[in-house]
């Protein structure tokens, strides 16, 4: 799924605050199937511009289009229907439903984008939980689990619906290099066979080199840069 | 439904707080369930005991309510007695298909006794409808001192055929020792009728004109309490009968008493032997010795007083016929049992009224509660419903998540609350039933089956409106990334 931005602006307002314009993008574009790494210091404005891409956060102004489709043009359940179906975002902060298994969350997304029959959900769950090696944890609330191992639920959960464009912020934030390869590996090579569009928000200098476009998004703007 | 599951999931997460508030709407359902049923169950089982009695009964002046009450359920103590002359003028009317004689008088082992005739077992609840008791062994009574009993009397007492028995003071069990000197013999159980006559010992007439005649003659401490005071019951009032009576009766009747004690103490009681003894019961009795070979209990009982006459019509008119003779005249009173019981029964709604209301404001004490419990959950899982957000629930999902939890609660609460209510209803009335022999069954009530569970699904509802608008209007953003 290709990505247009156009005359973007996004300010947060807050009373008794001094209004902050963090994004100010007048053009910018990701073509159907790429792997981005967006870079940026803490508090440059990452995760807005992915709650943003991801539907959540209607910008202050400017378009967003997705596939062809201007995102924020869409009513609310569109966009929601959206992202269970199309979009898979991977939190920061993981973001599990304490409430349920490793498997039920996988299935999560498969339940609200009403695509697959319960049968079929289990099995897309099991699958990707076998691809993450948690197979063996489908019954483990999150919880239970490690950090790594609720990264690599999060990731199988933003995987199931077999979205066109991935988001994940800070992917790798608490793993250690052995596990951040792992996650980075797994992400990569199922957004390649399914010719997602992958974005990856992360200060990590390590997964430079993973991607073919970096982008550094600073005081607000996207820069595109050197890889190696 | 996925709604459903992660509404399980939330109130699973949080047990405590779920089961408290499914206890209150528990136990909000489970008292109007009681009351309810219970209500239903005693005005059932009241028409029921009654259902065989005929269509008049006649006693004497005074509570119409505590005649019947007293006659037909052999609750509380008759009003008082009337001449056995009514008795034979009402067997005697061409206006009567069945009048049946009634004399309430002492327990054995808290089993009622109750001086009738033959005619007692051809009560029933309608003309094509089969008498209501009927016995289950031996026979009927044939002459004074012998005893039919109830089957619940006789399995409580643990009497067989051809056991004999001596009567206590008063119409509540009584303390060893205190008994009557006349000794009666078992001749006959009933079947389960599914009246208050199931516990109790009918004999004849003068079998409880003997014994109080005895009381009379010989009181001690207890009888002084049970009949010299006059008010532990009416038969009692049978005394008032010897009262009029000359005091050679009274030395009659002791003699009786002396009688049936030398029997009782030698241990070789036939009923003959009682037989020959009732035969000098009184001097009244004694104009009618040559009744007592036979079978002639009217004659028995029309000799001193009884209690009450339970009277069958031969139609409509007559009954009210009967009625207005009664009204216009000063012996007795004649009322109608269906009438005086409308009358308890207005009593016992009033009653179910209120405690309806109460049942009302515990419900919504219960919807408080569980308001109060989904919207403190509902504020403390924003970062949940969040989550649903984030990956794709829509608006009206979340808030079909809070509103199916508390439809849950308020539902699981109802079924919790009708268990309870039917145990706590069919407990209770098992201890009426028990106690009073008016048998109190609790049944499935349909009519209110709707209202059971609408207003508890109301209430789930209604409670949880705000906390489910509350869900609907989350912001995923800053719940998800508050920083």
């Amino acid at each position: 799924m290709d990505v247009v931005l156009q005359q973007l602006r996004h300010t947060y307002a807050a009373p008794g605050l001094e209004a902050r314009t963090v994004l100010m993008i007048d053009e910018w574009q990701a073509t159907s199937g790429a792997q981005i790494l967006l870079r940026g210091i803490s508090g440059s404005g990452k995760t807005t511009l992915l709650n943003i891409l991801a539907g959540l956060l209607p910008p202050t102004t400017g378009l967003v289009r997705c596939g062809g489709q201007s995102l924020y043009a869409l009513p609310e359940d569109e966009r929601d229907r959206l992202r269970a179906t199309t979009i898979g975002y991977i939190f920061q902060m993981h973001h599990l439903a304490p409430t349920l298994s490793a498997l039920e969350n996988v299935e999560m997304p498969l339940v609200f984008g009403r695509k697959l029959n319960a049968g079929a959900r289990r099995a897309r769950a099991y699958e990707l939980l076998d691809s993450v090696g948690l197979r063996d944890f489908h019954r483990h609330r999150p919880l239970q689990l490690s950090t790594g191992q609720r990264l690599r639920v999060a990731v199988a959960r933003a995987l199931a619906a077999q979205p066109a464009l991935v988001l994940a912020d800070e992917p790798t934030a608490a793993l250690d290099a052995e596990s951040s390869h792992a996650v980075m590996d797994l992400l990569q090579e199922s957004c390649r066979r399914t010719g997602a569009t992958l974005i990856v928000a992360s200060h990590d200098p390590a997964l430079a080199t993973r991607f073919d476009r970096v982008v550094d998004l600073r005081n607000g703007a996207l820069h595109e840069a050197e890889t190696l | 439904m996925y709604e459903l599951k992660l509404a399980w999931r939330n109130l699973a997460n949080r047990p405590v707080q779920t089961w408290v508030t499914l206890t209150v709407v528990a136990l909000a359902v489970a008292l109007a369930v009681t009351v309810i049923h219970l209500n239903e169950g005693l005005q059932r089982g009241i028409i029921r005991a009654s259902d065989p009695f005929g269509v008049l009964v006649v006693g004497a002046q005074g509570s119409s309510q505590q005649l019947v009450l007293s006659t037909l359920l052999l609750q509380g103590l008759p009003v008082g007695n009337i001449d056995g002359h009514i008795f034979e003028e009402l067997r005697d009317d061409p206006r009567v298909a069945l009048a049946v004689p009634m004399a309430m008088g002492d327990n054995i082992g808290g089993a009622r006794i109750v001086g009738t005739d033959e005619h007692f077992f051809d009560l029933r609840s309608s003309q094509q409808a089969a008498p209501a008791f009927q016995l289950a062994e031996g026979r009927i009574f044939a002459a004074d001192f012998e005893a039919v009993l109830g089957s619940r009397a006789a399995v409580g007492l643990g009497l067989r055929i051809g056991d004999q028995f001596r009567p206590a003071h008063g119409v509540e069990p009584g303390l060893e020792g205190d008994e009557h000197a006349e000794v009666h013999t078992v001749v006959g159980i009933l079947q389960p009728s599914g009246t208050p006559f199931d516990n109790a010992v009918l004999t004849t007439v003068n079998s409880v004109i003997a014994m109080h005649a005895e009381a009379l003659a010989a009181p001690d401490a207890s009888t002084t309490t049970d009949h010299a005071a006059g008010n532990d019951h009416a038969a009692a009032d049978l005394v008032s009968a010897a009262e009029t009576v000359s005091a050679a009766e009274t030395v009659s009747a002791a003699e009786t008493v002396s009688a049936a004690e030398t029997v009782s103490a030698a241990e070789t009681v036939s009923a003959a032997e009682t037989v020959s003894a009732a035969e000098t019961v009184s001097a009244a009795e004694a104009a009618h010795a040559d009744d007592h070979a036979g079978d002639d209990s009217h004659a028995h009982a029309s000799a001193g007083q009884v209690t009450a006459v339970l009277v069958a019509p031969v139609g409509f008119i007559e009954a009210n016929q009967l009625w207005r003779d009664f009204y216009t005249g000063a012996e007795a009173q004649a009322v109608f049992p269906g009438r005086e019981l409308g009358g308890l029964f207005d009593l016992l709604n009033q009653g179910q009224e209120i405690l309806i209301l109460v049942g009302y404001l515990a419900a919504v004490m219960a919807a408080l509660t569980l308001f109060l419990a989904i919207y403190s959950a509902t504020e403390s899982r924003q970062h949940l419903l969040a989550i649903l957000r984030g990956v794709g629930a829509r608006r009206r999902t979340v808030m079909l998540v809070v509103l199916v939890e508390t439809v849950l609660v308020a539902m699981l609460g109802a079924l919790v609350g009708r268990l309870l209510g039917y145990g706590a209803a069919a407990a209770i009335a098992g201890e009426i039933s028990r106690r009073s022999a008016i048998p109190v069954a609790i049944g499935w009530l349909p009519q209110v089956e709707p209202a059971l569970w609408l207003l508890p699904l109301a209430l789930g509802v209604l409670a949880g409106l705000l906390p489910a608008w509350q869900a609907y209007r989350v912001n995923v953003v800053e719940k998800l990334f508050p920083s």
